[in-house]
C-alpha cells in the first residue's frame, strides 16, 4: 500500500458518498412524498409499463409478472413495494429490500424487469419537512 | 516486458496468455457458482480481474487484450448466455482500459491494490451501464453510489492476490 493507494480509495469511498447524497436528495425533491402527490407504483418489463398502482398506505396488490417461464411476484401492501418471489437466478429482487419512496427501485436484470416508486405533484404543493 | 526487441508472439508468451486466459475462464466460473454476496444488480466479486491485472501487469497492452477478450468470449460461449456475455465484456474492457491506463501512468506511484480498485471501479460502472441499457431505466444509476462502495473491498482483494500470483510468474521469466 503506497500513500497514492490510500487517496484513490479515500477520493472513492468521497465519490460513493456524493452519489449516496445526491440520490437522497433526488428522491426528496423529485416530486416528493408531499400531500396532493400522485404516487404510483410503476411496473416495468424491458422499460415499457406493464402495469401501474396507485400507491399509498392502504393499497393492498398483488402482482404475478409472467413472461415465458420468468415470474416475479410483486406485493404491494403497508406502504410498501416488496418483491417476494422469482425465479431468477440471482434472486437479487428478492433480496432487495422493500421499497416505499419515491425514486426508488427494484430490479431483477435476468428477466430485465422493474418496480419504481413515482410521484408526480399534481398541484405545485409547499414542500413539507420530511421527517423520518 | 522490457524485452520488446523479441518478436511479439513468442511460444512462452503465447503459452502464458493461454494460461491467463483459462484461469480466468475458471475463477469466472467459480465466481458464477458462489452465493452473490452483495444485493445490488451489477456488483460482482471481479475474480477474474486477478488474471486482468496480472495481464496487464506482465504482457503487453495488445496482449492483455487478447487476454481479455478471449477470456470474456469462451466463458460467455461455455457457461453463459448472451446477456451475461454483454455484462462480462463491458465490465472486462473497462477495468482493462483503466487499469492499463493507471498502470501507464502511475506505474511507480501507485501499487496494484489502488490499480485493481479503480479497475473494480470501472469494472462496476461498466456492469451498470449495461444494466441500465438493458432495462430501460434510468433509475438503476441509483445503485451507482453502492456500486463505487463495493468496488473498494473486492478491489483491495484482487490488488493483493494479483500482487501474490505476480510474484510467483516473475520467477518464470515469460520473456526469455
Amino acid at each position: 500500500m503506497k500513500k497514492n493507494d490510500i487517496i484513490t480509495i479515500v477520493v472513492v469511498i468521497i465519490l460513493s458518498l456524493i452519489g449516496y447524497i445526491g440520490y437522497q436528495l433526488f428522491k426528496e425533491f423529485s416530486g416528493g412524498q408531499n400531500e396532493g402527490a400522485q404516487v404510483e407504483v410503476i411496473i416495468k418489463d424491458n422499460g415499457e409499463v406493464i402495469k401501474s398502482y396507485p400507491f399509498n398506505d392502504s393499497t393492498d396488490e398483488t402482482f404475478e409478472y409472467v413472461d415465458g417461464d420468468e415470474v416475479n411476484l410483486v406485493v404491494i401492501k403497508d406502504g410498501k413495494v416488496t418483491v417476494t418471489e422469482a425465479n431468477c437466478r440471482d434472486q437479487i429482487c428478492v433480496k432487495t429490500r422493500s421499497i416505499s419512496q419515491n425514486g426508488e427501485i427494484i430490479v431483477c436484470l435476468p428477466h430485465k424487469f422493474s418496480v419504481e416508486i413515482f410521484s408526480e405533484d399534481v398541484d405545485d404543493s409547499v414542500l413539507d419537512g420530511v421527517v423520518d | 516486458m522490457s524485452d520488446n526487441t523479441r518478436k511479439k508472439f513468442s511460444t512462452r508468451i503465447l503459452v502464458f496468455i493461454s494460461v491467463l486466459v483459462a484461469q480466468g475462464m475458471i475463477l469466472s466460473f467459480i465466481e458464477s457458482m458462489l452465493p452473490i454476496p452483495f444485493f445490488v444488480p451489477g456488483a460482482k466479486l471481479g475474480l477474474a480481474n486477478i488474471i486482468t491485472l496480472t495481464a496487464i501487469y506482465m504482457l503487453t497492452f495488445k496482449q492483455a487484450t487478447a487476454v481479455v477478450l478471449l477470456r470474456v468470449i469462451l466463458t460467455a460461449a461455455t457457461f453463459g448466455s448472451l446477456s451475461t456475455f454483454l455484462y462480462s465484456f463491458a465490465g472486462g474492457i473497462f477495468s482493462l482500459l483503466i487499469m492499463a491506463a493507471v498502470l501507464k501512468v502511475f506505474r511507480n506511484d501507485i501499487s496494484l491494490i489502488g490499480v485493481s480498485v479503480l479497475g473494480a471501479v470501472a469494472h462496476n460502472m461498466g456492469q451498470l451501464m449495461v444494466a441500465t441499457f438493458m432495462i430501460h431505466n434510468i433509475l438503476m444509476l441509483s445503485y451507482l453510489p453502492l456500486l463505487l462502495i463495493a468496488a473498494v473491498p473486492t478491489g483491495i482483494f484482487v490488488g493483493i492476490v494479483a500482487r501474490i500470483l505476480i510474484n510467483y510468474l516473475e520467477r518464470l521469466n515469460i520473456n526469455k
